[in-house]
């Protein structure tokens, strides 16, 4: 867990009031509720580059798009029928 | 056209394959724009079409089992923005049948893109043309 820091901050009056409000109904301390909002709103970290060369699938190439389906809508619906 | 901060992108399946394939001569070609996307400079989409096409290709061009073949999937979708086609989708469609002569399956995907406001659409194909709502980005250019 990450060390705890005392700082201090600057806000209107009336957010303020707000948020002392939302602290005391959620039975929470000003410092919690303020860390309870901040933290919905930290982005989630992203696991796209861990699929990164997930698979070894060799030099290759892929099929373009028209042999991708033509070759399968031939199989399936035949010229004739 | 390098696609710029906060540009929503479309990621086609010939993409896809060579950010996955470990042994893509193109993957490290690649990897620059998906770190883009994973830092949140970029938007990744994926559309339903392309997860059918690359499912498609993984089995039966690559022979990778299913089982692993889903959880690539799945780790895909949770990390991009999967986009599907709509009533709009298929407008457009309609649209580009009457003036394009690319393979309806092409025009398919343009139309969803561009039905989803998509700025780029990142792709490989040499014979996507440009369109005025979504541009074509090719990283192996």
């Amino acid at each position: 867990m990450n060390a705890l820091v005392r700082t201090t901050i600057t806000m209107p009056q009336d957010l303020y009031e707000t948020l002392r409000l939302e602290a005391f109904q959620q039975r929470t301390s000003f410092s919690g509720i303020v860390q309870k909002k901040l933290g919905g709103t930290r982005p989630k970290a992203s696991k796209l580059m861990d699929l990164a060369g997930k698979y070894n699938l060799g030099g290759k190439n892929p099929p373009s798009r028209e042999e991708l389906y033509d070759s399968y809508l031939r199989r399936k619906v035949p010229v004739g029928h | 056209m390098i696609p710029t901060s906060g540009a929503k992108c479309l990621l086609d399946t010939n993409i896809l394959v060579a950010y996955l394939n470990a042994q893509s001569q193109k993957h490290s070609l690649v990897r620059p724009l998906f770190e883009r996307i994973s830092d949140g400079e970029l938007s990744g989409f994926i559309s339903s079409q392309n997860i059918l096409e690359l499912s498609s290709v993984l089995q039966n061009t690559y022979h990778v089992d299913g089982t692993s073949i889903s959880v690539g999937i799945e780790k895909l979708i949770s990390e991009l923005t999967v986009i599907y086609p709509n009533q709009e989708t298929i407008n457009i469609f309609s649209k580009y049948l009457k003036s394009s002569k690319l393979h309806v399956m092409d025009l398919f995907l343009m139309a969803t893109a561009q039905a989803h406001t998509m700025d780029f659409l990142v792709s490989e194909d040499k014979h996507f043309s440009a369109s005025k709502e979504v541009k074509i980005y090719n990283p192996f250019r």
